[in-house]
């Protein structure tokens, strides 16, 4: 139906233009960094509940303080649930067949040199349902970079237990949290900041 | 057959009569398309989406909320006042119904 096609392009204007803020690489990129750092040590579990707790919230507020003054607030439906779960299915059953084939299935050898790789497959889930809802091809270069990534990670099979995972975390945390504070500086620069509006003025 | 047909396309036509015209005007319908697609938003967010005036996007709105397509919801985020914007379920319904109409419509305008 073309009128759903066109519905379709305001909700990813919408979307597009929430994003131009950059947090959504700001947030993805401290997160990794977090547990790039902790991987491998007793704070990993208290990265996680950090991240779990307070990532959220993080968000929001930085939003509410920066974005939302600049472009108005806007709450953009909740979609893409569905998408998410069907894409880590498939990317674990993948896996799973995979290691079922090369008969590897009690290497505890094989799982730690090939997390970095899986990390990669699950992260760009985010990414996709991004590139799904605006539309920007960033998120498909963010998709392409981390599988890379993982899999260099994975072939170069690096000594220590899970070191390869870890590593992959921190670069690409760095590499998220870099261009998403480009994206954020160009995008105070361009939005000057309002007051809140009242939609009775007369 | 044939007359049966024709007799839809007359129905679809003849129902441009009934459109609803609070949302047949182009300001309106831009306005409403873009909060059908989205949860809720507030005053600032609609006047870069539609680049109306604030003048021209206030007088909309109240018209909107008086025919109970959309609800206007004061309150504030901290000390910050903020405006909330969203369509009502009989917004939503009735917008559906509009598009259902021109669409039945325009494809039998067209052959």
């Amino acid at each position: 139906m073309k009128t759903r096609f066109v519905l379709k392009d305001f909700e990813r204007e919408s979307f597009r233009y929430i994003e131009q803020d950059g947090l959504l690489e700001v947030t993805g990129g401290l997160v990794l960094i977090l547990l790039g750092l902790t991987f491998d040590s007793a704070f990993y579990i208290f990265a996680v509940v950090a991240v779990v707790l307070l990532s959220n919230k993080l968000w929001a507020l930085v939003r509410e303080r920066y974005t939302f003054p600049r472009t108005g607030y806007v709450k953009l439906a909740e979609t893409g649930n569905k998408v998410l779960f069907i894409y880590f299915t498939c990317i674990a059953a993948a896996f799973a067949i995979l290691i079922y084939l090369t008969g590897e299935l009690n290497d505890a050898y094989y799982y730690r040199r090939w997390s970095p790789a899986l990390a990669s497959s699950l992260l760009p889930g985010a990414f996709i349902l991004s590139y799904a809802k605006s539309g920007s091809n960033r998120y498909l270069f963010y998709t392409v970079l981390s599988l890379l990534l993982g899999i260099y990670f994975s072939v170069l099979n690096l000594t220590g237990i899970y070191k390869g995972i870890a590593h992959y975390m921190m670069i690409m945390g760095v590499f998220l949290l870099f261009t998403g504070l480009l994206i954020f500086t160009r995008f105070i620069r361009k939005y000057a900041r309002r007051a809140g509006e009242d939609a009775n003025e007369q | 057959m044939q007359m049966n047909n024709k007799e839809k396309q007359v129905k679809h036509i003849s129902a441009l009569g009934q459109i609803n015209k609070l949302i047949h005007e182009p300001a309106r319908l831009l306005l409403l398309s873009h909060l059908y697609v989205i949860e809720e938003a507030d005053f600032l967010f609609l006047e870069r989406q539609t680049g109306m005036t604030r003048g021209n996007l206030s007088t909309h709105l109240s018209k909107l909320e008086n025919g109970k397509l959309i609800e206007i919801e004061k309150g504030f985020v901290g000390k910050i006042p903020r405006t909330v914007i969203r369509m009502t379920a009989g917004g939503r319904k009735a917008f559906s119904r509009y598009l259902q109409q021109m669409k039945g419509a325009i494809d039998n305008l067209i052959e």
